[in-house]
């Protein structure tokens, strides 16, 4: 990290070589997109070098990068509505029985869901249950109250059971 | 299309959003002893652990960042560190250095200072040597040797004098970068961003 912090830019490239996975990941969680979350993914890199001197060595790097990236999703997210689910692509699209063609319907299903939740209860739905965040780093990442971040998750948990579950 | 409702509460009382929060912590399996013996939140439970297994189908898929996004990245971040130079004279031939070699050399010598816990950043600054002719492009920047400042950013150790320490970070800076390159700097601008 000081290596990064002195200017030295092949070590920043181990920090982005490292860290690109998850905050595409991320990404992609927020956006829906593979290429508004290739985006997002290239500037939270960048504003992250522009931005070490501000960063404190209290929390994790990893953190401080959650940060960045879910506010850059968020800012995006908040200026313009859910396009359409089916952008969430992906490479692994397999064939297979007829279980696995009911797990694929679910998973489309809870990925549309994911969209249409607000950017809020995404951010936290994102952070809490697809990259396993604890509570408190979900506090420090998107700087709002414990909380904050439980209503949040109660809504969006209630929100994608409605679509997912048969509760009759 | 209007989705099937969610209750609010079960017929025993249990409220559904509790039993949503224990199978989505991972905790579906632990029962209370009310759940034990109680056929609606059995079910209830069970039902939300089959929807939550999208959850997990999701969670575990394999994502690959595109190939070309940390070339991209890198690309950019070279391309903003290599904005100008620092002609040292020479009569055999000409020597410059980076921003990049300034920037490191402040940065090191300021986080070996004594009193200093940690550096955040250096930035070197300066004015660009106007030359006749076509203007050079922002790669070629060309900064002239006087007037040369480095803007650090650090944190100290607690109970330390502030004033001692800058001081003596800005003695050490200006010695090395002197001893290094031959350059005189201007000055050595200091934000004491913390204390721990």
């Amino acid at each position: 990290m000081a290596l990064t912090r002195s200017g030295n830019a092949n070590a920043f490239e181990e920090l982005v070589r490292r860290n690109q996975a998850t905050i595409f990941r991320i990404a992609l969680r927020m956006l829906g997109d593979r290429r508004d979350a290739e985006d997002a993914s290239q500037e939270t890199f960048l504003q992250a070098w522009r931005a070490l001197p501000r960063f404190r060595s209290q929390s994790a790097f990893s953190t401080w990068l959650y940060r960045i990236v879910t506010n850059r999703c968020l800012n995006l997210r908040r200026a313009r509505r859910p396009s359409q689910a089916l952008l969430w692509d992906q490479e692994s699209e397999e064939p297979g029985p007829e279980e696995a063609a009911e797990a694929r319907n679910q998973l489309l299903a809870l990925r549309e869901a994911i969209l249409e939740l607000t950017p809020e209860q995404r951010a936290v739905f994102v952070l809490r249950h697809l990259e396993g965040c604890a509570y408190e780093e979900i506090v420090e990442i998107l700087g709002i109250s414990l909380a904050a971040v439980k209503s949040r998750l109660h809504r969006a948990r209630l929100e994608l059971a409605t679509v997912l579950g048969e509760w009759k | 299309m209007s989705e099937p409702r969610l209750p609010v509460e079960l017929e025993c009382g249990a409220v559904v959003a509790d039993l949503l929060e224990q199978v989505a912590e991972g905790h579906a399996a632990e029962l209370t002893s009310h759940q034990a013996g109680c056929p609606y939140c059995k079910l209830t439970l069970s039902r939300a652990a089959d929807s939550w297994r999208a959850v997990e189908g999701l969670r575990t898929e394999p994502v690959q960042p595109p190939p070309q996004l940390l070339a991209r990245v890198m690309q950019r971040t070279r391309t903003g560190l290599e904005d100008w130079q620092i002609e040292l004279g020479g009569e055999r031939g000409v020597t410059r250095v980076s921003r990049a070699v300034l920037t490191s050399l402040a940065f090191w010598t300021a986080s070996a200072a004594p009193g200093v816990r940690e550096v955040f950043g250096a930035r070197p600054t300066g004015t660009d040597v106007q030359r006749a002719g076509p203007s050079r492009s922002r790669r070629e920047r060309l900064l002239s040797p006087h007037n040369l400042r480095i803007e650090l950013e650090l944190s100290l150790h607690y109970g330390l004098n502030a004033l001692v320490v800058a001081e003596e970070v800005r003695r050490a800076v200006i010695d090395q970068v002197w001893e290094v390159t031959g350059l005189e700097l201007a000055g050595v601008e200091l934000l004491i961003a913390d204390v721990g």
